[in-house]
Parts: structure tokens; C-alpha cells; sequence
């Protein structure tokens, strides 16, 4: 549907980054915009970056409802390729401000950096390219105090005896990022897992840093709480494959699957387990009749017919 | 009638195959872990030595070995063999191999296991020790559609009739179309 050769098109079309103003240790979003699609759009491609990640970041992705094929590949430097497709024809001749994605930003120092937008290459509704100038955003993160440490607070991870699918829904704070707080887990001889789309079973050893938003298994032969020091909400989001992915949500409050996964356009199962008892429950079927409810500190399975992220808060 | 037969068979085939694309593959199983001794002839192997583990022949998981006669430990964030069976292989056995050198012992996979067992490679007892063990685990394999299955939560079955009506209307059509 892309072509990779710029031929002809409506002239005049801009594709911007937006500009922000952060304060320091601050999130905060940025749009990329498409001026104007006098021929509507089938799908674009690009890749942005922070020409100064010493100051601003990307650290996400999401991809406005038109986009029923999506996806935000990290590369490097801190970059992402994105991909969207408009398959139900959300952009029709004519439109204007089209938001193409919006872009997490993470204010990491003091100053000013320029989102940068490279490799633009937009086809519209009937498969031409079309020919589009690429315009760089800035986002200035003010000065003066430095940032607020976060307020901390102290949550527990409650293990029952046998399996148990754990999630950190919060930002573990300074000495409880890493695996081993649960080397005192009794587990008879069984790995803490997580799973990866691409990559499969993951098995995490004592250094490996935790992940908010991530399922993670782990066994203990008796029940054992382990305190967790957080603080805050995650700063990133999870980026989530096609098929199944072991995922968590962010926050302190059980919510309904519908709302915690209204920003992911491509679910279709969720299963969560009961360590209790030790067992699968239901899976929840995105728009079925049975309210299905996540719990913080428990992980899932989710099912994607194609890649999304996963917002803190959403 | 022979047009109408050629629509119906046509419509038919068109609805399974949309209903085996939206399919969903299974969960994927927990995998079974494996740590212990390991000897060939008697002898304690050599650190490097490699461990595959295989289920028909297909390799599902390995381990290089450093330490002299141990592969593995206990602790929770000791290396081990991790085997990596799809849930259409819960069941058959795994075989241990070194080389074209294959393990006396061979167990069943199944999901979410962890099991000391110690290896011997002997010349003439190739796979003639079961040493499975019964399945504790059974919870940890999910309950959901598959391409090879009817979906089971009560959900699905509310929202079959509306995937099941067209294909039963369709077939009805083409038996009395077969029948005319």
C-alpha cells in the first residue's frame, strides 16, 4: 500500500510535529499532523526522534482511531518508526488536521530539543504518494527547580502458594527495580517468566530490572508477601505484539477490561489468573456480554490482532 | 440449480475459512524446567556440554553445561533446562540428548513443572526410564478458543448464533439444492 517512491501528489501538505512546553521531569504529548488530505489518506510511514534526548524523549506512541492498522517500532537513538494504515476510510478527501499519532514525551533535562520527523512517506486513497513537506517540532523544558522527587509509597505483592501472574502497576522506586527482591521466594526450582511476543518465554534472572505494566509468573511453595516501594505512575508504556502478550495495568484501582484497554484498538481476549485457586478464569472477550475486571497487581494474558501500546492510566 | 449449488458451496467455504482466520492460537503453556546431574558411561560430563531436550525428534529447549557432572540448580534465578512445548505436545515425552547420544530417562511434558533429574547416557538404555511425574499444574493451561476449537466462555456462546446461522442457512440451501 506504501510505495517507497515519491512520484507525483497535491502539493502544498505539511506534516508537522507539534511544540510543548514541559517542566523538567515532567511527561507530556506532542501530535504529528497532516495539514491537509485533499485526496484522503490510505496509510503513512516515518520515523521521529528528539534531536536531544538529553533533554526530551520519546517514550511512547498512540495512534488516533482512523488507524485500524498501527504499529510504533523503538530504534535507535530513541527513535520510532511508525506505521498506520486507514483501512474503513477514516480520512476522506478533504479532511484537514488530521492527527497522524501523538507522541509521549518525557522531559529528561533542562532546554530545548526538536522532534524531528524523517523517512515521510504518505499514500493517499488511491495509493499515490502523496508528496508532503516534514516539519520538526520543538518542545522546551523550562528551567528552574529541578523536579519533585515523587512521594513514595509502599504496596505489597501478595504471592499465594503455586503459580501465581503478578504485575507491578506502579513505578518501583530506588532499590526495588530489579528481580531480586524475590530471592527469598521459596520456588522450588521454578524461573520467574514473563513472555514476549517475539521472543517467547523470557526467563528473568536476579539482575534483571521489572518492568511496570508486564505479567510476570512466579511459584512459591507457601504464601509470602513482598513489600514494593513505588512512586508514582509508570513513565512508559508497553508496547504489546500481535497474538498473546502478558500485560498489567497501571494505577492503584481495579478496573473493568473495557476501560483499562479503550486505548488499545485491537484486543479481543483477556485472561487473568486466579492464584487462589489456582487456575485460569474465564477469558473476557472484548465487547462480550461478562464484565471482565483487572486488578492492579495482577498480570494477564491479552490477545492482539495487531501491535498497540499500553498507557499508564488509560 | 446447478449456479445456485455452485453459490451455496461457494458461500459456505467462504464462512469456515473467515471463521478459521479469526481463530486465536492457545496460550502459550508454562514451560518445564529441568536441573540435576548428568553422566555419560558412568562418567561426570565436562562444563560445556551442551543439553537438548527434544519431543519428536524436535529440539524444545537446551542448556550448556558449567559445571563438571551438573546441569541447573534449584534456586529460583539458577540457569536451568527450560523446555518450551506447545500445548499440542502435553503428553508426549521429551528426550535428552547430547550429541547423537540420547538419556536413559524421558519424561511427559507438561506446563509449569520444575523436576530434579539426574541424566545418565548409557549405551543400550536410551529412553527406557519414565521418570514423569503427574501433573500438578493443570490450572495454568487456559480455557479459550483455538483454531482447533469451539470456543468455550459463556460469551462466545452467546455471539455463536450469529456466526452459526448464516453457515447453517447456507448448508440447509445447498442439501435442498442437492435434493431438487
Amino acid at each position: 500500500m506504501l510505495t517507497g517512491v515519491i512520484i507525483s501528489g497535491v502539493q502544498g501538505a505539511t506534516v508537522s510535529a507539534g511544540s510543548a512546553t514541559l517542566s523538567p521531569g515532567n511527561a507530556g504529548t506532542v501530535h504529528i499532523m497532516l495539514d491537509s488530505a485533499s485526496t484522503g489518506i490510505s496509510g503513512y510511514q516515518m520515523t521521529v526522534q528528539s534531536d536531544n534526548a538529553a533533554v526530551v524523549s520519546v517514550t511512547g506512541v498512540t495512534f488516533p482511531s482512523w488507524a485500524a492498522l498501527s504499529e510504533a517500532v523503538p530504534g535507535d537513538g530513541g527513535s520510532y518508526a511508525l506505521r498506520a494504515i486507514d483501512l474503513n476510510s477514516g480520512v476522506e478527501a478533504g479532511a484537514t488536521e488530521v492527527t497522524l499519532a501523538t507522541l509521549a514525551v518525557q522531559a529528561t533535562g533542562s532546554g530545548t530539543a526538536q522532534i524531528t520527523i524523517q523517512n515521510l512517506q504518505i499514500d493517499d486513497d488511491a495509493g499515490n504518494p502523496l508528496q508532503a513537506e516534514a516539519k520538526s517540532g520543538t518542545v522546551t523544558v523550562s528551567g528552574g527547580a529541578p523536579p519533585a522527587e515523587p512521594s513514595t509509597q509502599e504496596i505489597q505483592v501478595n504471592l499465594q502458594t503455586g503459580w501465581n501472574l503478578f504485575n507491578i502497576p506502579m513505578q518501583p522506586a530506588a532499590g526495588f527495580e530489579y528481580a531480586d527482591i524475590f530471592k527469598n521466594v521459596q520456588s522450588a526450582g521454578h524461573s520467574i517468566l514473563t513472555y514476549d511476543g517475539s521472543a517467547g518465554w523470557i526467563t528473568i534472572g536476579k539482575g534483571d530490572r521489572l518492568t511496570p505494566m508486564t505479567g510476570y509468573w512466579i511459584y512459591t511453595t507457601s504464601p509470602v508477601t513482598i513489600p514494593l516501594t513505588v512512586q508514582g505512575t509508570p513513565t512508559g508504556m508497553k508496547n504489546l505484539n500481535t497474538g498473546w502478550n502478558l500485560a498489567g495495568i497501571s494505577g492503584t484501582t481495579t478496573q473493568s477490561a473495557e476501560t483499562a484497554l479503550s486505548g488499545l484498538a485491537s484486543w479481543s481476549y483477556v485472561v487473568s489468573y486466579d492464584s487462589a485457586r489456582q487456575q485460569y478464569r474465564d477469558a473476557g472477550i472484548k465487547g462480550g456480554q461478562s464484565q471482565i475486571t483487572l486488578s492492579p497487581g495482577e498480570g494477564f494474558w491479552i490477545y492482539l490482532d495487531a501491535p498497540g501500546t499500553l498507557s499508564p492510566g488509560a | 440449480m446447478e449456479t445456485w449449488n455452485m453459490y451455496y458451496k461457494t458461500g459456505v467455504c467462504i464462512l469456515f475459512i473467515i471463521l478459521l482466520a479469526a481463530g486465536v492460537s492457545a496460550i502459550p503453556p508454562l514451560p518445564y524446567e529441568f536441573y540435576g546431574n548428568v553422566s555419560i558411561n558412568e562418567t561426570p560430563v565436562v562444563a560445556g556440554t551442551i543439553i537438548i531436550a527434544k519431543v519428536n525428534g524436535t529440539e524444545v529447549g537446551n542448556i550448556t553445561t558449567t559445571a563438571v557432572g551438573a546441569y541447573g540448580g534449584a534456586g529460583t534465578f539458577d540457569r536451568r533446562l527450560v523446555v518450551n512445548g506447545a500445548e499440542d505436545q502435553i503428553g508426549e515425552y521429551i528426550t535428552f540428548w547430547i550429541g547423537d547420544k540420547q538419556a536413559a530417562q524421558k519424561v511427559k511434558l507438561y506446563a509449569g513443572e520444575s523436576q530434579k533429574l539426574d541424566l545418565t547416557f548409557i549405551p543400550g538404555k536410551e529412553g527406557s526410564i519414565d521418570a514423569s511425574v503427574t501433573p500438578s499444574q493443570s490450572g495454568t493451561i487456559a480455557n479459550v478458543p483455538t483454531d482447533e476449537e469451539t470456543p468455550v466462555p459463556t460469551e462466545t456462546q452467546t455471539k455463536a448464533p450469529l456466526f452459526i446461522a448464516p453457515i447453517a442457512a447456507g448448508l440447509a440451501l445447498f442439501i435442498l439444492g442437492r435434493r431438487e
